[in-house]
């Protein structure tokens, strides 16, 4: 039977630091017992993210998919998905990474080969062995008129007083810019508290113990 | 709606620009509301303390580990240290 683990998480730089709580005293450094330190095993999907993202992308046929890529590697400064039997069909432009535990998110191609793609992302490190990597090939991306915002309506509303608000900034009129951003923040504050519905409930957060 | 009917409410007529602002836009909202959430698993590994963050993370909702306090494999929110331990990572990062 697996053990309970005690975790706790600090964000420095740019990275995400996992620690674990030694809870063993056999085999262990006694000075340590009850102290956090890097986790003392490894654990397959023993971490999960929950994030938001830019939708600056739509996947239009999810069927469209390659699960051919086995890791990643550096080209002259690029990132290099490595694989076998890829597409190398030129309709393919950009690429919509799932699965991967740092490359998710869209990416614009460079090179399409059977055994690689290159893509336009800055990488420069080592090779790196990955599975369950998964990438949507039947991409829009937001680059041109056609595009159409993966947002409702009523959030749209809001894009446009951004958007009217940024023209004020350009313009010099902070007045209205000022004017603008509130109501794009109120726009947004009205979508999102449309969906609440009914009294609340407040429970402990248990996992602090 | 298409970036073409936002364009012509706000009046503009670069497409460039208007793209960058939208682009912006889409940053605020979902720093604001949160409206397209996803979510990845990553391998913990013994004795490496720093992950990179996915690369299309622009806010974190959560962090749950497997196991935390529990025997059912079950993923469960994780606390966040306010210090960093006295202990440090053996490869010095």
């Amino acid at each position: 039977m697996a053990t309970k683990r005690k975790y706790a998480y600090y964000i420095k730089g740019n990275k995400l630091a996992i620690i674990q709580r030694e809870d063993a005293l056999a085999g262990s450094n006694d000075d340590e017992y009850g102290m956090y330190k890097s986790p003392t095993e490894s654990i397959t999907d023993g971490l999960e993210i929950q994030y938001a993202y830019t939708p600056t992308y739509r996947i239009n046929d999810i069927e469209d998919k390659s699960t051919a890529l086995t890791g990643y590697d550096e080209s002259s400064g690029l990132l290099k998905f490595t694989g076998s039997g890829l597409s190398t069909d030129a309709a393919i432009t950009y690429i919509v990474i799932k699965g991967s535990e740092r490359w998710n998110g869209l990416h614009k191609i460079n090179t399409l080969n059977a055994n690689y793609w290159i893509v336009e992302t800055k990488y420069n490190g080592a090779a790196v062995t990955e599975s369950g990597i998964t990438a949507y090939t039947d991409i829009s991306v937001l680059q041109d008129e056609t595009f159409e915002l993966d947002l409702s309506r009523y959030q749209v509303n809001a894009v446009v007083y951004y958007l009217k608000a940024k023209t004020a900034e350009d313009a010099g009129d902070f007045e209205k810019r000022e004017f603008f951003m509130r109501e794009f923040k109120r726009q947004l504050e009205k979508s999102t508290s449309a969906l609440k519905r009914g009294p609340y409930i407040v429970q402990g957060f248990k996992e602090m113990t | 709606m298409k970036v073409k009917e936002i364009m012509e409410r706000v009046g503009m007529t670069q497409t460039g620009r208007a793209i960058a602002y939208i682009k912006d836009a889409l940053d605020e909202i979902n720093i604001l509301s949160e409206t397209h959430i996803t979510t990845e698993r990553i391998d913990i590994t013994e004795n490496q303390r720093f992950y990179e963050l996915p690369n299309d993370c622009l806010k974190i909702m959560d962090i749950r580990c497997k196991h935390y306090n529990n025997e059912d494999e079950k993923y469960r929110s994780i606390p966040r240290s306010i210090y960093e331990p006295t202990i440090v990572d053996e490869d010095g990062n």
